[in-house]
């Protein structure tokens, strides 16, 4: 391949994002949420946030997070600790990753489940991919 | 590497994390692109707690170079 694009770009494009140091948080959204590429800060979201025990509105802060540049595999990766609510009782079918540090809270990463699940006085884990939430290849 | 299989009529995104079910395939610039939707588990407790555990797939930004410039996203 005669063109392309370096890894330290990939990784930096994550870094000028300032994934790393800013605080970027998870929040958990009803059913009636639907993923719409075109949706731009929390605001456009935020109506359908789930509410309950254990659980505050805005979601938690990812912690340990991480940025990993890996040449064998042409690939950047971000990484962070399992978000957890622990001892909630919520119910919930998207979570979405945004950047609350920047003024409108733009919106990051959107995930799916393949169904509404509902926790009772338990933990609601997400149980992120080994290699972490987002790769650049 | 990842490949799609079938099994008992439904498709799945195998990779070496695990299979996640594929919810439908979109073509896109003549690519099969797999929707998957992250699978979770209910975990019942004795006490009559619930816990949830989401198996969240990792997200992918593909970059090329070519026709569309340098480096395009």
């Amino acid at each position: 391949m005669a063109s392309g694009v370096y890894n330290r770009c990939k990784k930096n494009l994550m870094t000028s994002m300032d994934l790393e140091n800013d605080t970027i948080k998870v929040m958990l959204l009803d059913s009636n949420h639907s993923f719409n590429v075109d949706h731009n800060t929390k605001a456009d979201i935020v109506a359908n946030e789930v509410s309950g025990s254990g659980y505050s509105a805005g979601g938690q802060a990812l912690t340990n997070k991480s940025l990993t540049q890996d040449d064998d595999n042409d690939k950047a990766y971000f990484d962070a600790d399992n978000p957890k609510w622990q001892d909630s009782s919520i119910t919930a079918s998207h979570a979405i990753f945004y950047d609350d540090d920047l003024d409108d809270d733009d919106l990051l990463l959107s995930v799916e489940f393949d169904q509404s699940y509902t926790s009772t006085n338990g933990d609601f884990e997400l149980v992120l991919d080994s290699d972490g939430i987002l790769e650049v290849s | 590497m990842s490949k799609i299989i079938e099994r008992k009529g439904k498709l799945y995104l195998l990779t070496p994390k695990g299979a996640f079910e594929i919810e439908k395939i979109i073509k896109k610039e003549g690519k099969n692109i797999p929707i998957v939707k992250a699978k979770g588990e209910t975990i019942e407790h004795p006490d009559g707690r619930k816990s949830v555990k989401i198996h969240v797939p990792i997200l992918k930004i593909k970059t090329k170079g070519g026709d569309n410039g340098i480096g395009s996203l």
